[in-house]
């Protein structure tokens, strides 16, 4: 995070918040584990793609790499961290608390409905 | 960071986060299936037992290697499927420590008192429970 201040947005993790990476630790919050041609799938990006985005997330400690043979067939499998669950959900939280507050305006400026005096 | 896109981009990442996550249930219910496949499975292998009769160590041999060939089947279907859902892996612990125990203990019940038992397949129906339930269980998600 690069700003500080009371706006939750200060509080999202821009690594996180990126689009494709937000997919990617979406699904695999949802997972225990997720084999990486089901996220590239699930995604809609490029092997390249995900590769280098699995990569900025592994090294931020985020998520897990492994490696492994099902037969003969090399797979890869992707999970979470735990440091990267409590990340994404830290940031789930806040996007809430921001979809919360910009319809709470919405929900406060809305008329009062007119009663007819008796 | 724009913060007029916020609220835009806020319904957009938690409208994904939905998708992904209906996606990831979705396909994780095979494991489901699994057990209810180990739970049928497991009433044919009493069954089998209980119509092969009297034990002898050819049919002994058949009957395992029939169920053990069953078995490791299904465990390289399960080793196939692309996603877990969040959560199974403790179920799976369980369900599986049960049913072997369950599987165990029957069998040294129907190997002691219930061989000669008429319907001594009924057995089988007790391993297959915790199957039916975590079946239940993980289906209904």
């Amino acid at each position: 995070m690069t700003e500080s201040g009371s706006h939750p947005r200060h509080r999202l993790d821009e690594l996180i918040h990126a689009p494709v990476r937000f997919s990617i630790m979406a699904t695999l919050a949802s997972a225990e584990q997720a084999e990486f041609a089901f996220v590239r799938d699930l995604v809609e990006v490029s092997d390249s793609v995900l590769s280098k985005q699995v990569s900025l997330l592994e090294a931020a400690g985020y998520v897990a790499v492994r490696k492994g043979y099902v037969g003969k067939r090399p797979r890869t499998w992707l999970s979470l961290t735990a440091r990267g669950r409590s990340a994404f959900a830290d940031h789930v939280a806040v996007l809430h608390e921001i979809a919360s507050a910009a319809s709470a305006p919405a929900d406060a400026a809305a008329p009062e409905p007119v009663t007819e005096p008796s | 960071m724009d913060n007029t896109t916020y609220p835009v981009n806020t319904a957009a990442a938690l409208a994904e986060l939905d998708r992904v996550k209906r996606v990831v249930r979705s396909r994780s219910r095979w494991y489901g299936h699994f057990l209810l496949i180990l739970g049928g499975g497991t009433v044919g292998y009493y069954v089998a037992c209980d119509i092969a009769g009297t034990v002898t160590p050819a049919r002994v041999a058949a009957l395992a290697l029939g169920w053990s060939t069953f078995v490791v089947a299904l465990a390289w279907w399960g080793r196939q499927q692309p996603v877990t859902w969040h959560g199974d892996r403790r179920l799976r612990a369980v369900l599986m420590a049960v049913y072997f125990a369950l599987v165990g203990a029957t069998l040294l019940v129907r190997d002691a008192i219930g061989l000669e038992l008429p319907a001594s397949w009924l057995l089988g129906i007790v391993p297959a429970l915790p199957c039916l339930v975590g079946a239940w269980m993980v289906l209904r998600r």
